[in-house]
């Protein structure tokens, strides 16, 4: 079967698939092309002057012409699945030779846009798309050297790009092709980050992620030159970072543009962020339920005043509290922007004023689990918010049974599981600011 | 080996929840914090009473008072247990009162109790009242209403007493009864129609058994010698027209043996301000009149504890290392007595008043520079 018959059979089941004549000095060609990907009036004038240039040039050496853009014959599969990646082919019908070409493709991509996940005050304020491409060319832009190189690999049945970034003398390169071996030897799709966790053999059940997300080319570059790993996948708007370190919660490198006496005391005020965030609720519960002999005799009364009619345990009323907190965190998320404003009024203010007059919590509690949800945001990343939100609940569980000796269990068995993680020798808690190199072998 | 660790896991959450017994720990709304305890003797038997801040949503928050008797003091306490509805949580109680005539009988065995109750703290500041109890109690919380904040106020470390009262703790009375070298002096206070508390003075205890009165001027010297932190805002009357206050004391304590005798001089140096003084005295005169005061005051003040074999302002205590256990058994009746002490006090004015003084010599002085 010649390959206009079994174009035309393929146009049969893909309609979007189109085929175009057109003859030039005498010779027909045939351009092919999905309809989709391909923005053909664009395309057409490239394409005839790329045809008439190259009639001219296959006399001139055949050096000149580089592998990809110059006529050949080659097989049908081959060629369908460049029509795949976006591509066009330009079929000779006198030589039986094709030509593919890169097209003006269709807009399916979005332009670079102000970061929305991470917004930074002082700092670039591009950031990721969905093409890999177009991030790599970020970080390039950013960091103009021949000293980055870029990996590529792409599996599965997606046929998913993975792409590395490598900085030479600062990236560790066996690591990064023991980690490509991994993407590359994994059975099953990967479709989420959380396949790539899988693939990597990282628990699927871990608290902190090892992957960490950023949305910013600015962090992303950082991490580059601290020794991390960069890597993107295709069709995910984030550069995926492995080697989280516990830093990482609560530094993020466009802090550097402020005054450096403000970014201490902004350090600061994060570390206290997080221990409102992770103590405030499980204190709570243990100075209201087993040790109130260690609150201040006035704080005791004002507790024991806005507790009055509350007809159940501290520990109920605060998961009851929480959980209401969780749903309108996630229903704003879930709604459109405009909507998930109202969702936060109403949540918020309403539903929080009219709890406390109902005696369904006590005041002291509102304040509490406000402190909590404030503390949470300044977090670096969101999803080490996440960790430190799921923390939390531990520690309320420890202070419910045990109290004050509960509350200092529990964070001595979060230290110690925060103590214990690893990714591939790395260990998570990490004095050493500079990097992965020595520490990993 | 996957399913056996989660069995692991589940049993050792199950024990963590059925060991904790948290189903038995009352939230803060349930537990009354009593603030005050008062302890009287009504024949024979312990009479106790608690104040316990009542706090009702949108109205001023109340005193209660509870009282109960019973043979011990915890059976009083118990006895006031079984009156009210939520658990008794002593751990607040800021403030023991005690009847005066149970420091005549000894309050020893009192303090031992309390200190033996786990959930009483160690804290609380002790005072003798001379009122009947129940009257006492009353007129604080009818003070508490007319007023609003004061009983707190004794709770606030910040806003306590002032340095004319000896505020003692309740582990300080139990080291001062128990110690061979050193007593106590507890604080006598009184409800009074104006003011909400009153201090007459203190009570020194010897082996738990009140022996000696001090008055208000008193109970000052003995906190300037005993290193008390702050003298700020301390006014000292000097005669009827003269009054200084004091800005910086301190206090040295100089032993010497010649061969059975102690001889001790105590050296107290003063940094004062003048707070309020006739026109025709001078720096000179008041500086004079006040060491001559202080002194006096503070000399009686020794002999009068040494007569009564009583110790509260650790002049045996800063000796004791030179003794052995033995020695020390007897120390108060048989050397603290014999020690012959000595004051010496030198004053400075830093400060005169900030006013034009006449009498003083600022501008003769100048004037005779200016001529040189």
């Amino acid at each position: 079967m010649d390959f206009i018959n079994q174009i035309e059979d393929l146009k049969q089941k893909n309609k979007d698939l189109q085929m175009k004549s057109v003859i030039i000095k005498g010779i027909p060609y045939d351009v092919v092309g999905f309809e989709s990907l391909v923005d053909f009036s664009a395309t057409w004038e490239m394409v005839e002057t790329l045809v008439r240039h190259e009639e001219e040039k296959s006399s001139e050496p055949n050096s000149l012409h580089s592998k990809e853009t110059s006529w050949k014959k080659m097989e049908f599969n081959k060629q369908i699945k460049t029509l795949y990646e976006g591509k066009v082919i330009i079929w000779n019908r006198e030589k039986e030779m094709s030509l593919i070409i890169d097209p003006v493709s269709q807009p399916l991509y979005r332009s670079i846009e102000v970061p929305v996940n991470e917004t930074t005050i002082y700092g670039a304020k591009d950031a990721f798309t969905e093409n890999s491409q177009q991030n790599i060319g970020l970080l390039r832009s950013k960091y103009q050297s021949k000293d980055v190189e870029v990996i590529t690999t792409q599996h599965g049945k997606r046929n998913r790009r993975f792409s590395f970034l490598i900085l030479k003398g600062t990236t560790e390169e066996h690591m990064v092709e023991m980690i490509k071996k991994k993407i590359e030897d994994y059975p099953n799709e990967i479709k989420q980050v959380k396949d790539i966790h899988v693939a990597f053999g990282f628990s699927k059940f871990s608290l902190i992620t090892r992957v960490n997300s950023t949305e910013l080319p600015e962090n992303a570059m950082e991490y580059i030159e601290q020794g991390k790993i960069v890597f993107f996948m295709d069709g995910y708007p984030f550069a995926l970072v492995l080697f989280n370190t516990v830093f990482d919660v609560f530094k993020q490198p466009s802090d550097s543009n402020y005054l450096s006496a403000f970014v201490y005391s902004l350090y600061l005020l994060r570390i206290v962020g997080i221990m409102i965030a992770v103590l405030l609720p499980g204190l709570y519960v243990a100075l209201i339920t087993i040790n109130p002999e260690m609150l201040k005799v006035q704080l005791a009364l004002s507790i024991t005043e806005s507790r009055q009619f509350v007809p159940y345990p501290a520990f109920i009323e605060i998961i009851i509290m929480l959980l209401l907190i969780e749903l309108i965190t996630e229903a704003a998320v879930r709604l459109p922007l405009s909507i998930s404003n109202t969702i936060g009024v109403v949540g918020g203010i309403i539903l929080g004023q009219a709890i406390v007059e109902a005696s369904l919590v006590s005041g002291v509690l509102i304040i509490i689990i406000a402190a909590t949800t404030i503390a949470n945001g300044i977090i670096v990343n969101f999803e080490n918010g996440i960790t430190l939100r799921l923390m939390k609940y531990i520690i309320v569980v420890f202070s419910a049974m045990f109290g004050i000796l509960g509350h200092v269990i529990g964070l001595l068995v979060l230290c110690s599981y925060i103590a214990r993680i690893t990714s591939f020798g790395v260990p998570y808690v990490r004095w050493k600011k500079e990097g992965i190199q020595s520490e990993n072998q | 080996m996957k399913r056996n660790y989660w069995i692991k896991i589940i049993i050792s959450f199950v024990l963590l929840a059925l060991l904790s017994g948290c189903w038995d720990s009352r939230d803060i709304n349930y537990r009354s914090t009593p603030i005050l305890m008062g302890v009287t003797k009504d024949e024979d038997l312990y009479h106790v009473y608690l104040i316990i801040p009542v706090s009702v949503v949108s109205e001023q928050r109340n005193l209660a008072k509870v009282d109960g008797k019973g043979a011990t003091i915890v059976d009083a306490i118990e006895q006031i247990k079984k009156k009210i509805e939520t658990t008794i949580d002593l751990e607040h109680i800021g403030f023991v009162v005690l009847g005066e005539e149970l420091g005549r009988e000894g309050i020893g065995k009192i303090i031992n109790t309390f200190m033996r109750m786990r959930d009483m703290p160690a804290t609380p500041t002790v005072a003798f009242t001379q009122e009947d109890m129940d009257s006492y109690i009353d007129q604080m919380i009818e003070t508490f209403q007319k007023v609003g904040v004061p009983i707190f106020g004794f709770l606030e470390k910040q806003a306590g007493w002032e340095i004319y009262n000896p505020e003692v703790s309740l582990w300080q009375v139990y080291r001062g009864i128990h110690s061979y070298t050193s007593d106590i002096a507890i604080p006598i206070i009184s409800s009074n129609e104006n003011l909400e508390m009153d201090y007459f003075g203190a009570s020194v205890l010897k082996n738990g058994k009140i022996v000696e009165t001090l008055d208000a001027l008193e109970v000052l010297l003995m906190n300037l010698l005993n290193n008390e932190e702050n003298v700020i805002k301390t006014f000292i009357t000097i005669d009827e027209t003269t009054d200084v206050e004091l800005v910086e004391r301190d206090v040295e304590y100089d032993y010497k043996y010649n061969g059975d005798q102690i001889d001790l001089t105590i050296k107290l140096e003063f940094v004062m301000i003048v707070a309020e003084a006739e026109d025709h005295l001078n720096d000179e005169d008041i500086q004079k009149k006040f060491e001559e005061k202080v002194e006096k005051d503070t000399l009686q003040l020794v002999k009068k504890l040494q007569d009564k074999h009583a110790d509260v302002l650790g002049i045996s205590n800063r000796i004791r290392k030179n003794y052995t256990h033995n020695e020390l058994k007897n120390f108060l009746n048989e050397t603290y007595p014999n020690i012959n002490v000595k004051v010496e006090v030198e004053a400075v004015i830093e400060n005169n008043g900030k006013i034009r003084n006449l009498n003083n010599d600022d501008f003769e002085d100048w004037d005779k520079q200016k001529q040189d």
